[in-house]
């Protein structure tokens, strides 16, 4: 009560009616500090959960690997406005903090894993919208609220830079601390930064001649190593145990949401024709018996009919909590990308067969199978002219992110994948995602003058860059 | 009025004169007041002389005078009566209320008395009888309709629903923050709605609505409920009354000697007011083929004559079900019972020469129409003055509450929705077969659908209960210093822990692995403040100075745990969670200190002025910038004192008043703080960028009324016209995600709104048997947004569901909500593909306004001697209303507006393009299931899924008779009155299947305009009996 009054007393001079004000007003609640070993689990955990989702709920779609049975907008191209990469600005946010305090701290590694991530995930947006904001991002407590849209040559052109510098500042040595991808070991984030370079020469390869880069890379395995099997795969693995949880699996997912999606005829057969074993891996048979029925995509709704006529995804790896990873890029598709490159006699070293061979076998080890001894003999030998390479690149980058339909796009292969009967679309698959609408709000000038190189509107057949195909 | 001495000395004079008259008779009879209450000390004289007595405590008098004299019935307060003394047996009187004309006294800001007619601002009054006539739930629910400029909602979530009340418009762009404050007796206190779960769209965790604050009060120990309306009547609140303030006084101890007793009985029963109108045309299934599979009902025709086995049947779940007729059996009366509500209050009062006291214990228990869903409260009120001497006067009032529910359902979309669930179900099935909603106990629930939850299931199993005590009040002293000098200080709290805990069984079709949560909410509010005053008049002018100041502190702390994952079956304690549960604990501190002075001047009796001054400081704001200084002056004046005017003109005044009010933000928005990632030990950037050199908002108003009584104030009027500018809102506007971050603190917008309020009175028949009088109260608000901020053109102010918005841009309405469409030709019709599909224009456009053009609520009183009829109409013109009940209800076939086509196909009314542009019409038929569930009402189509939301409700009516005193007297009794009563009882509106009086709630959010498959709301209506001793 004194305090009370003698507060009052005080108030008409001013003097301390606002005492003790900071401290009420300071927030215990949070911590105003944080370390790149607290930020880098989290953005490695949604980033994957960000793959996972896209992958099984979009990536299959278009990619052709299942269809849905309702609510089949995406697969009738029947395409809106849509925000599910650009989310991911959120994540370049916090390995943009990651970056400033490595270059602070002068912890090289963390520097360099914040470029790689940084390269992955601004590969996934450009890929996926096309032009987007690069240069000007995540610099909103900079003062930019409306970063410019880079093109995505530009973007293109940096993150390569980012993968170069990134691999040399990498000291193998140490090891860094809240790395829940590869536990701190800096090699294998060397060797993902050199295969991801692969991945990023080989998109662009329509564009601009990377034979040269390319050439470099294999030469100089000491100074740019890469994926030697499927245990350097980039992928994330959950523990099982909640929140460590995948979106798509038994614990944070219902069966229900698991299951409306069905696999293609695409998928279906061509297993089948192969007599695959990753059919049996990937597949459940119609409930009730031991048939397989794929879904054509790109059907009307009431062209479908009951799932319970289909083949579905395989139970198994949505209740068993540990089975369904985050797939960023396999050793498998690395093989396929060289197979490819030599194939076009963009590289020297190696042939386009032994690559190959060794993609596809990685591939059925990578889902822990074997695969028959006849199968690059008889069943898919490889072939410079037919769309073997593609149709089996396809299979194996099942649920690697939404990789396949991004690769599709460039080549045009596996050709099964085309618009279905019910497409909304005319005849043609889509080239890319439509930008979110809020940005049509707060970001109107920039977003415009992005739409403008599009031809005027958010065209989802307009093609990026480097889909010259 | 004369000493009880004084009076008796005179009836001996008078009687000894009288007793020489040999014309003299003696008169008898009682005096009451229009409710039958006895008037003790009501003055009779016999005009021209000075005989005159006083009626006793039953009302009684009687008095010796001649045959033709005048005599004349006074008591203060009420118009006085003259009657010829006659040869008549009795001559009863009934006087009249006479409040206006005397001096009536309103509680106004900081508790202050003031005569009504010298405040310079719009304020109007509910008495206890305006608003005890039904018992409620939801104190706020009882003010709907009965103040113009105050717009109330309710939500349709059940029985612990909140109601939405916004006083002149919404004027922030933070829908939270458009509530007035509400004063009890003095103290502020919390009217907030606390969330737990997502938005009414987050599947995985839909919300649950427990009620707001002031939800709780009990109407019975209310006296009278002041309304300010405009920042004039609020300034002296500070920062939270820029929405106006709710003045609540409670009732204290009787005047009059002695102790009395009263007890107020109301037993209600309700049932749903309105349910979607299903089809019984058509039962489960696909182009007119049963499929137990699916869940739209555009299967085959009943009269059909089938037999088959269905799915929901008894024993279909475990493979043991029979085939039986396919016949329609779905009857929504199967889930919604018939509910009930039982309220108790029992007050005891006394009142000798230094203390007054009322100490009342009220109990409610109420059960809900849907089914295992309650409401109980307690409440303990105190209400204690004491006058320690003359000029030192103690007073207390403090109010303890207990409010529990052993359940209250989720709101919202999703399988987790009972709403959802019955309106996704087959019409040939019978809703008590799902009675049975077990497979094996506590972990396997007999549900028809793979996705979705046995409604049933949901209502017994998924359970979110809560217990809440509350003490709120406060202790106030005033001491007369001296003849002109008063001092006043008083300390109020405000305290609630408010515990929640939800459960959710194994294989609940979200949280297949069980859920378990518990939930605490504290909340603190301690407000000192003190007043001196000085109050003289000099000559003609009255002048009343007051300096004052306040100290609020302010400290809630939420804290949650919850884990996604049960080991036993049927077992819901922490100690059984067997999954990493998701915890956290969060406490918010805030302080404001504030200094104010306010001066009172009146000329004679018909020229007033106010004026108050006030500064706060407070402790959100940055250091620099965290005092704000806000005035406010108002004017009235009564012409009818000043001079002469029709002698019709009772009284007529004319006020006008300009203010500014001040506003701080919430605690914890000036210094960038991490989040919490997704895996424990981990860390984020937030998601909004804080801004350290935040300004205070300030709103400032303009307002100019009138209030008039004519014809022996058989007529009133009380109207009002305002303009408020609201600017500097501290807001988070959007960003680009690209920038790394939502949005941005910024200090943004200039909302403008506009309005009238009209409250008129007749009444056109006065007698003393009868009495007939009319209210109505007419309420006309519209709020623009002049400005946001520089390129910034359009603020999304909430998500509604399936990408609705309410949005404010630049040059339109507050309250203006937008979404897709069907994509139109030039001439406005709607375009269809080559497929006879209509087409859902990308664009999102304006659909609406969830605010009503208008509001009136009219409401009657029709006396005949001790009988009276009270009835309530509510009527809101205008608006939208965008309804997922509907939505749901065509895509599945399940109701009756989706009947048309099913067996010929549907050609759309509208055209399609053709490939040189121009337009012909549709002529391509579709299927029915093309039609209702793919395509032509999809849920994002929030265009074809609203309606324009115009509704008249009877919202409450009681007939009430009152037993005479000969009666009552008999059984000791003072009073005794009973009656029927009923509330939201018939509702007249074009929106189809819904009660457009909702909104859905999203975390702590109400969102008006969008109904997201919210409950019915329910009908009520019952006996009311009240008696006194």
């Amino acid at each position: 009560m004194k305090k009370f009054i003698t507060l009052l007393f005080f108030c008409g001079l001013s003097i301390s009616c606002t005492d003790g004000f900071e401290e009420i007003n300071t927030n215990k609640n949070q911590p105003t500090v944080s370390q790149p070993k607290q930020l880098l689990p989290n953005v490695i955990f949604n980033l994957a959960n960000n793959n996972v989702n896209n992958s099984f709920n979009f990536g299959d779609i278009v990619a052709q690997y299942g269809g849905n049975y309702e609510y089949n907008e995406l697969d009738v191209y029947n395409w809106g406005a849509d925000g599910r990469f650009w989310g991911m600005y959120k994540w370049l946010n916090d390995i943009y903090d990651i970056k400033k305090q490595a270059l602070l701290l002068q912890d090289k590694n963390y520097e360099a894993i914040s470029l790689i991530l940084e390269t992955y995930t601004m590969q996934v947006i450009t890929d996926a919208y096309g032009d987007a904001p690069y240069s000007e991002a995540s610099k909103g407590e900079e003062g930019n609220l409306k970063p410019k849209y880079d093109t995505q040559e530009e973007i293109y052109t940096q993150l390569l830079l980012n993968l170069d510098n990134a691999n040399a500042i990498i000291d193998t040595k140490l090891k860094v601390e809240g790395d829940n991808l590869f536990n701190g070991d800096m090699l294998k984030w060397k060797k993902f930064a050199n295969s991801l370079h692969i991945r990023l020469l080989m998109r662009i390869s329509n564009k601009i001649n990377v034979s040269a880069k390319l050439n470099e890379i294999i030469s100089k395995p000491a100074q740019y190593p890469l994926f030697a099997s499927n245990a350097d795969n980039a992928a994330y693995f959950y523990s099982g145990s909640f929140p460590n949880i995948s979106p798509m699996s038994d614990g944070i997912n219902r069966l229900y949401g698991y299951n409306i999606v069905i696999p293609t005829t695409n998928l279906v057969n061509t297993l089948i024709a192969n007599n695959d074993p990753r059919l049996a891996e990937w597949i459940d048979p119609i409930a009730g018996s031991t048939n397989q029925l794929g879904l054509q995509p790109g059907l009307t709704l009431d062209q479908i009919g009951e799932p319970t006529n289909y083949s579905r995804r395989a139970e198994d790896y949505f209740y068993t909590k540990t089975k369904i990873a985050a797939l960023f890029m396999t050793y498998s598709e690395l093989n396929f990308l060289l197979a490819e490159a030599s194939q076009r006699n963009l590289i020297t070293a190696g042939s386009a067969q032994t690559y190959y061979n060794a993609a596809v076998e990685g591939s059925f080890k990578q889902w822990n199978m074997v695969m028959p001894a006849d199968y690059l003999t008889t069943t898919a030998p490889y072939s410079a002219t037919t769309e073997v390479l593609y149709t089996q690149k396809w299979l194996a980058l099942y649920h690697t992110g939404t990789e396949s339909w991004f690769d599709w796009k460039r080549t045009g292969k596996p050709s099964f994948i085309q618009a279905g009967p019910g497409s909304k679309n005319g005849n043609k698959v889509p080239r890319r995602i439509m930008y979110p609408s809020l940005e049509q709000s707060v970001n109107a000038q920039n977003n415009s003058a992005a739409l403008q190189k599009l031809g005027g509107t958010d065209d989802i057949n307009a093609k990026v860059w480097w889909d010259k195909f | 009025m004369k000493t009880l001495k004084q009076n008796l000395l005179l009836f001996l004079i008078v009687l000894c004169g009288q007793l020489l008259h040999s014309q003299s008779i003696i008169i008898q009879g009682k005096v009451t007041d229009s409710a039958g209450f006895p008037l003790t000390g009501a003055t009779i004289l016999v005009q021209g002389t000075q005989n005159s007595t006083i009626a006793d405590a039953n009302g009684s008098y009687s008095i010796a005078t001649e045959k033709g004299k005048t005599l004349i019935f006074s008591y203060v307060g009420f118009t006085a009566k003259e009657a010829i003394a006659t040869n008549q047996e009795k001559l009863n009187i009934i006087l009249q209320d006479d409040s206006v004309a005397l001096g009536e006294v309103v509680v106004t800001a900081l508790g202050i008395k003031r005569d009504k007619r010298a405040l310079g601002y719009a304020s109007q009054e509910l008495k206890s009888d305006d608003i005890n006539k039904v018992n409620s739930t939801n104190f706020v629910s009882n003010l709907s309709g009965k103040i113009s400029g105050v717009q109330i909602s309710g939500s349709g979530n059940g029985i612990t629903s909140s109601s939405r009340i916004t006083i002149r418009g919404d004027k922030s762009l933070n829908i939270n923050n458009n509530g007035p404050l509400f004063i009890v007796d003095g103290i502020p206190i919390n009217n907030n709605v606390y969330g737990v779960g997502g938005g009414p769209t987050t599947q995985t965790d839909l919300p649950t609505d427990y009620g707001n604050g002031a939800a709780e009060i009990n109407q019975e120990n209310i006296e009278s409920v002041n309304v300010l309306k405009g920042a004039a009547a609020s300034a002296l609140y500070g920062s939270r009354a820029a929405n106006g303030v709710i003045v609540i006084t409670t009732k204290s101890g009787r005047k009059g000697k002695g102790l009395g007793v009263s007890i107020s009985s109301s037993f209600m029963t309700s049932e749903a007011l309105r349910l979607p109108e299903i089809q019984g045309v058509y039962g489960a299934g696909s182009k007119q083929v049963y499929d137990p599979g699916t869940d739209t009902n555009l299967g085959p025709r009943f009269d059909s004559g089938l037999s088959i086995l269905q799915n929901g049947s008894p024993g279909y779940s475990v493979g043991e079900g029979q085939v039986l007729p396919f016949e329609f059996r779905y009857n929504l009366k199967d889930f919604f019972r018939k509910g009930n509500s039982i309220s108790n209050t029992v007050s005891i009062s006394g009142s000798d020469e230094k203390t007054n006291f009322r100490l009342s214990y009220g109990k409610t228990t109420s059960e809900d129409i849907v089914p295992n869903s309650n409401l109980k409260r307690d409440n303990i009120s105190l209400n204690l003055n004491y006058n320690i001497s003359d000029k030192w006067k103690f007073a207390t009032v403090a109010t303890y509450t207990k409010s529990a529910s052993d359940n209250t359902p989720v709101s919202g979309y999703g399988s987790q929705g009972i709403m959802y669930n019955l309106l996704w179900n087959h019409t040939n099935v019978d809703l008590d077969w799902l009675k049975d909603y077990w497979i094996v106990k506590d972990v396997r629930q007999n549900s028809m659908f793979g996705w979705g939850d046995n409604p049933f299931k949901i209502a017994y199993e998924n359970i979110n209960a809560f217990k809440k005590v509350r003490i709120f009040g406060n202790i106030s002293s005033t001491y007369q210093i001296s003849d002109d000098f008063s001092f006043m200080a008083r300390i109020g709290m405000d305290n609630s822990n408010d515990f929640r805990w939800s459960r959710r069984p194994i294989g609940s079709s979200r949280y297949t692995n069980g859920m378990y949560r518990e939930q605490t909410i504290g909340f603190t509010e301690y407000n000192a403040d003190m007043l001196l005053s000085y109050d003289h008049t000099f000559g003609d002018f009255s002048v009343k100075v007051s300096y004052g100041a306040n100290s609020m502190n302010q400290y809630t702390s939420e804290s949650k745990i919850e884990g996604q994952g049960i080991s036993i079956p049927g077992i819901y304690n922490l100690q059984n969670i067997n999954v990493m549960p998701i915890q956290s604990k969060n406490i918010y501190k805030k302080r404001i200190n504030s200094m104010y002075s306010l001066a009172n001047i009146g000329y004679k009796d018909y020229l007033y002025l106010d004026v108050t001054a006030r500064n706060d400081w407070s402790s959100t704001l940055p250091a620099n910038n965290n005092s704000y200084f806000y005035p406010s002056a108002s004017l009235s004046f009564i012409p009818t004192s000043f001079f002469e005017m029709n002698k019709n003109i009772d009284f007529l005044k004319v006020r006008v008043n300009a203010a500014s009010v001040g506003n701080d933000t919430d605690p914890y928005r000036l210094v960038k703080t991490y989040d919490n990632g997704s895996l424990p030990g981990t860390l984020t950037n937030p998601s909004s960028i804080l801004n350290s050199n935040l300004k205070p908002e300030i709103a400032t108003s303009y307002e100019a009324g009138i209030e008039a009584q004519f014809f022996k104030k058989r007529i009133t009027l009380d109207a009002s016209y305002y303009v408020t500018n609201s600017k500097n809102q501290i807001v988070g506007l959007d960003i680009s995600q690209a920038a790394g971050f939502n949005s941005n603190v910024i200090n943004a917008g200039k909302i403008q709104n506009k309005g009238i309020e009209i409250g008129l009175g007749l009444t056109p028949v006065r007698t003393t048997d009868f009495e007939w009088t009319l209210n109505a109260n007419f309420t006309r608000n519209r709020g623009t947004v002049k400005e946001l901020t520089a390129g910034i053109d359009n603020y999304i102010i909430a998500q509604g569901p399936n990408g609705g918005t309410i949005e404010a841009r630049v040059g339109e309405r507050m309250g203006d909500m937008y979404g897709r469409g069907y994509l139109r030709s030039p001439d406005n019709q709607i375009v269809y593909d080559n497929a006879g599909s209509p087409i859902l224009d990308t664009k999102i456009k304006k659909i609406g306004n969830y605010n009503p053009d208008w509001m009136l609520g009219l409401s009657t009183n029709i006396r005949y001697r001790n009988l009276s009829l009270n009835a309530l109409v509510d009527v809101r013109r205008g608006g939208k209303i965008y309804s997922m009940t509907n939505a749901i209800g065509m895509e599945s076939g399940i109701l009756a507006v989706s009947l048309p086509g099913r067996e010929t196909g549907i050609i759309g009314q509208g055209v399609v393009q053709n490939t040189d542009g121009s337009y012909s019409p549709n002529t391509t038929s579709v299927t029915a299931e093309n039609w209702y569930y793919s395509n032509a009402f999809r849920r994002d189509n929030i265009e074809v899924n609203s309606f324009d939301a115009s509704y008249v409700k009877l919202r409450e009516v009681s007939l009430n008779y009152r037993l005479s005193s000969k009666y009552t007297k008999a059984v000791h009794m003072q009073n005794l009155s009973i009656g029927l009563v009923g509330n939201n009882l018939a509702l007249w509106t074009k929106v189809p299947n819904i009660d457009p009086e909702t909104q859905a709630i999203s975390g702590g959010t109400l969102l008006p305009g969008f109904e997201v498959l919210q409950l019915p709301s329910s009908r009520n209506y019952g006996i009311k009996l009240n008696a006194s001793f």
